[in-house]
């Protein structure tokens, strides 16, 4: 009899994790290149169904350990903003960063800045992988479509070469976890990246002087919301029968 | 002269088991190409003559609302009476839930993990950047990577709930002739968990329930009085 009350109490957290999952997305709405969450119902249900009334050994199904919260990681729209080290990843891709704990971070771009060693940084301080410096006095820098940073530097007629800043992709993306500030680790599961120069190997090629918009769509969300809110509504009330129902089977004998 | 007990104690397990099955359609309402579990009927004679009832939870195999949720990787079925399979290398798994991802190694999985089955053996993609074709072909740039295969239950009404959207064909399984089935990539098919049905299931199982309760009240006074009559003379 216990087990419609614990099934009630799986789907109101189950609802309760998707309006968290909402209310990080509203949050997040103008964030430059976030990316929105999404709850992956089948990972709350695993944990407590046992199975109401199937048999149990047969259709049992050994669970592989998958995160509640999946990325969607499809692009933003993209939008000028004419700042020079302004950069957006146009499709799928990210660019590496080097995070204080010596693991590599993955970013989907943003304002790019100088941070103080002279070396090309996201504005949350993380350097980039390909280690671009800047010397003193460099002028007109600029980021390419194909990754390469360019600036021309004093007594020298031409532009020259920095850095190159490169693109990596996942086959499973979805499996990145978000760790804040536009930055993303990779579990120690997940495949190799594979690296390529922005536009080749099915990779795109970057947008200069350019932010990638969040992918948060309002509308959807709104409707996510509207239905969470129902739901948790419907299983209140089970949870609530459900207890009634105990009730009267313990009052049935009064005297 | 415990009959009527027993015979109340048979219904009230009854409502317990109908019960049960609206606890899980309405935790699972939001889950994609769940199905919503029914409790076959169990006739009088049947409860009149068992001692314990049978759990026999059938599913509802009407197709739910289609979602467009532009994700690559999310395939919704559109033919009625068909079903995308789920393996663990053992056992098949038939599921409407087209919700895939691409594990560690770049293969097609649903859910729990489980490999999807394409129309040869497992299905293996480069990255999520692909289309789904309407007759269950994946393509990235025109190039064909896999198929998805389809699944027709030989009896639909052998149909049994697993976890989950997960179900089980008591009846076996046959694979269908590729192209047979119509998907949509980029969609998913919602939860058929019904708000109204399982609200009405609920007051009918309370109030079925309540009125179980006082017949063994009700009884169980007329047993007492009798009992204390009886003891007088």
């Amino acid at each position: 009899m216990l087990d419609g009350l614990y099934i009630a109490a799986v789907g109101l957290e189950a609802q309760q994790r998707q309006l968290d999952a909402a209310a990080n997305n509203f949050a997040n709405m103008s964030t430059t290149a976030y990316k929105r969450q999404s709850v992956d119902f089948s990972a709350i249900l695993d944990r407590a169904t046992t199975g109401v009334g199937v048999p149990a050994d047969s259709t049992r199904v050994q669970a592989a350990p998958v995160n509640v919260t999946h990325l969607d990681l499809s692009p933003g729209s993209v939008h000028a903003t004419g700042r020079a080290l302004d950069v957006a990843i146009q499709g799928p891709g990210f660019i590496e960063v080097n995070l204080p704990d010596q693991r590599t971070g993955y970013s989907r771009g943003g304002s790019l800045q100088i941070n103080v060693d002279g070396g090309l940084s996201l504005a949350g301080g993380q350097a980039l992988k390909a280690d671009i410096r800047i010397p003193n006095g460099a002028a007109n820098l600029q980021i390419q479509s194909d990754g390469s940073v360019t600036a021309s530097l004093p007594g020298e007629a031409t532009t020259k070469v920095l850095g190159q800043i490169d693109v990596v992709t996942f086959t499973n993306p979805d499996a990145l976890v978000y760790t804040g500030n536009g930055v993303f680790t990779a579990p120690d599961a997940i495949a190799e990246p594979t690296r390529a120069i922005p536009g080749q190997h099915g990779t795109q090629l970057l947008a200069p002087q350019s932010l990638e918009a969040s992918n948060v769509d309002m509308t959807t969300e709104i409707v996510s919301m509207t239905l969470v809110q129902r739901t948790y509504q419907l299983n209140s009330r089970v949870a609530q029968v459900a207890d009634e129902l105990m009730g009267m089977a313990n009052n049935m004998r009064h005297e | 002269m415990t009959d009527i007990f027993h015979i109340a104690m048979v219904a009230m397990q009854d409502a317990n088991f109908r019960m049960n099955a609206v606890s899980q359609n309405a935790a699972s309402a939001s889950l994609p190409g769940y199905r919503r579990h029914v409790v076959a009927g169990n006739s009088f004679a049947q409860v009149l003559n068992n001692a314990r009832l049978a759990d026999s939870q059938e599913v509802d195999v009407h197709a739910g609302a289609l979602m467009t949720t532009n994700r690559p990787l999310d395939v919704a079925m559109e033919s009625d009476d068909l079903y995308f399979g789920l393996t663990d290398g053992e056992q098949t798994w038939l599921t409407r839930s087209g919700a895939f991802r691409l594990n560690e190694e770049g293969v097609l999985v649903g859910e729990r993990g489980l490999r999807v089955v394409g129309t040869s053996g497992d299905i293996r993609l480069p990255g999520s950047d692909v289309t789904v074709e309407d007759d269950g072909r994946i393509t990235q740039q025109g190039i064909v990577l896999g198929t998805l295969q389809t699944f027709r239950p030989a009896d639909r009404a052998a149909l049994r709930a697993a976890q989950g959207s997960l179900l089980t064909a008591a009846s076996g399984e046959e694979p269908t002739v590729a192209g047979v089935g119509r998907v949509r990539g980029g969609a998913l098919e919602a939860s058929n968990t019904d708000v109204t049905n399982e609200m009405i299931g609920l007051m009918t199982i309370a109030r079925q329930f309540e009125s179980l309760s006082r017949v063994v009240q009700g009884y169980d006074g007329v047993l007492g009085r009798a009992i204390e009559k009886l003891g007088e003379v």
